[in-house]
């Protein structure tokens, strides 16, 4: 190979690279039959699931399957997670009857699920309830057109039980709210009531409100209810019952007890034997027995009381009350819980993620440093 | 990898027989040695014949694949050269670790031959995939993983470095 002199160094480098072309490296015939024999033989068979290579196509399917067995778990967890539907007995009925009705509120409520002595009007008060219950839940704000008579009407007979009524009436404006708030102030004092607390909220502009509690004699607090739910249209109104006879009674049996104890007590005491300790005690106990017969019977004045006069708290409003969200269909709860679980299985996976991510961390460090390890080595070895 | 690509995958002793000039060739430029060159070779289709179901000709060409292989092949041999010579170096026995039997190719002058013997591995390395094999340079610097201008500027330093060896052979 010859070479002019003063040649063009890119000229000589075409001319090497010429060269190399024309005289390229032969495998050697040894080598050939090589790998002709080795060609024979061919690819091994592999079965199936050893051919299953990583692909991009595979992994979103894969993701896609895993998105569809969440959601799949999430329903069918939402749909073992349902509550099981209350089943009020006739024979289990509660201790406290709650009604509620207006917009958007369950159309009845029971609450507690200890029996109701005997004696309780208990046909009249689910009567009512009833009665409430489709005047009232028949249409949403249907509580706004819901006539005065749909007034809860719950009676505990003759028998001593405390009501308390949380009625909200709307007036039409201000004016008519100041006037309808002396009404019922007016009606519970008509009734033998009297007034607990009354509050007048009426701003030159937007929404009046009135807040009332009154007290009106049990025996007259149906007349009250009636009267008062003729003021304004109901647009809630929610009525409970508690029996307070059964607490009276035990109470009056602990009293009888503790004054035939104190009657016994008084008598040794005015016996001329007993010795200064014993009658100390003795005086101690009689000391301790009349400060709970006091007691006890201020508690039992108190609870004949609450059984005698039945507590309404009255609310008479210009504005509407914010809608509630109406009954979800079946298919919502499902999606809902669907949902819910999903949310879960996510906050699971961001849980996972999260504990795990230190050490995905350090992994990925650890492949970069490998990798940059190797590439280093590579050309290490590629420089000799 | 889907049923139709698989259909698509050619049949390995057509390619073996097909590509085995250049594999070889890439792999003696690599190594320097032509008795070494061939084992090397004979091994990167072993090897190949083993993961051949793993070959998809959508992600690379056949020759592009068993050049990567046979890389693989002979860096795993270069480990083992050096290896070889720190455990000589430990007992004092050191020999040089230099190109036994030059072959890089039937017909080369001499002063050729001797220039490419005195290029590192990976000089020889970018000449045999840019100027024997004639793949592009995008082709080279991906699979090289280094940037285009990188393997343009390592084969004209080469080449470069090459020819002056050759002259100043001549002149010698």
């Amino acid at each position: 190979m010859s070479r002019p002199e003063n040649e063009n160094p890119r000229d000589r480098s075409e001319e090497t690279a010429r060269e190399l072309r024309k005289h390229p490296p032969r495998p050697s015939e040894a080598l050939i039959s090589r790998i002709e024999r080795l060609a024979e033989r061919g690819p091994a068979k592999r079965s199936h699931s050893t051919q299953l290579q990583f692909s991009r196509r595979k992994l979103v399917l894969a993701l896609a399957a895993a998105l569809a067995i969440s959601v799949a778990g999430a329903i069918v967890a939402g749909e073992l997670r349902q509550p099981s539907s209350t089943v009020v007995a006739g024979h289990a009925l509660p201790r406290t009857l709650s009604v509620q009705s207006g917009i958007g509120t369950d159309v009845s409520q029971f609450k507690e699920s200890v029996p109701l002595a005997s004696g309780t009007d208990l046909s009249d008060a689910t009567t009512a309830v009833r009665k409430a219950a489709a005047a009232s839940g028949s249409a949403n704000p249907g509580a706004t057109s819901t006539t005065s008579n749909s007034a809860a009407q719950i009676t505990s007979g003759k028998r001593l039980a405390e009501l308390r009524a949380v009625l909200t009436l709307k007036v039409e404006n201000s004016d008519e709210l100041s006037r309808k708030t002396a009404q019922a102030m007016k009606i519970a004092r008509s009734l033998s009531g009297y007034v607990v607390s009354a509050q007048v909220d009426s701003p030159s502009r937007g929404i009046a409100n009135s807040y009332l509690v009154l007290k009106v004699p049990a025996a007259r607090s149906q007349e009250a209810l009636i009267r008062i739910s003729e003021l304004g249209k109901i647009l809630s109104q929610q009525v409970s019952l508690e029996d307070v006879k059964a607490t009276v009674t035990a109470q009056g049996k602990t009293i009888a007890a503790l004054k035939r104890e104190i009657a016994s007590l008084e008598q040794t005491l005015s016996q001329q034997t007993l010795t200064s300790q014993a009658r100390s005690q003795l005086q101690v106990k009689l000391a301790r027995d009349r400060a709970k017969l006091s007691s006890l019977q201020t508690q039992r004045t108190k609870d004949i009381l609450r059984g005698r006069l039945a507590t309404i708290t009255l609310t008479l409003t210009t504005g509407d009350l914010p809608k509630l969200p109406i009954e979800p269909s079946r298919i919502q709860k499902a999606i809902d819980r669907a949902w819910d679980g999903l949310s879960s299985e996510i906050s699971w996976a961001a849980m996972g993620l999260i504990v795990a991510s230190p050490f995905l961390l350090l992994a990925a460090l650890l492949a970069l440093a490998l990798r940059s390890r190797r590439r280093r080595e590579e050309r290490r070895l590629l420089e000799k | 990898m889907t049923v139709a690509a698989l259909e698509k995958r050619p049949d390995f002793a057509q390619v073996a027989r097909e590509q085995l000039s250049a594999v070889h060739a890439y792999v003696s430029y690599l190594v320097g040695n032509r008795s070494v060159a061939e084992d090397l070779t004979a091994t990167a289709f072993e090897k190949a014949l083993r993961n051949w179901t793993r070959f998809d000709p959508r992600r690379a060409s056949a020759r592009t694949w068993l050049c990567a292989i046979a890389r693989s092949v002979a860096l795993d041999h270069f480990r083992a050269e050096d290896r070889r010579r720190r455990r000589e170096d430990a007992y004092a026995l050191r020999q040089e670790f230099e190109i036994a039997e030059p072959g890089f190719g039937d017909g080369l002058s001499p002063e050729l031959e001797s220039a490419l013997a005195s290029l590192s591995a990976g000089e020889r390395e970018v000449i045999a995939l840019r100027v024997l094999l004639e793949w592009d340079a995008e082709t080279v610097a991906r699979f090289l993983g280094i940037s285009r201008s990188a393997c343009s500027m390592r084969l004209s330093r080469a080449l470069e470095k090459l020819s002056e060896r050759v002259a100043s052979d001549v002149e010698a």
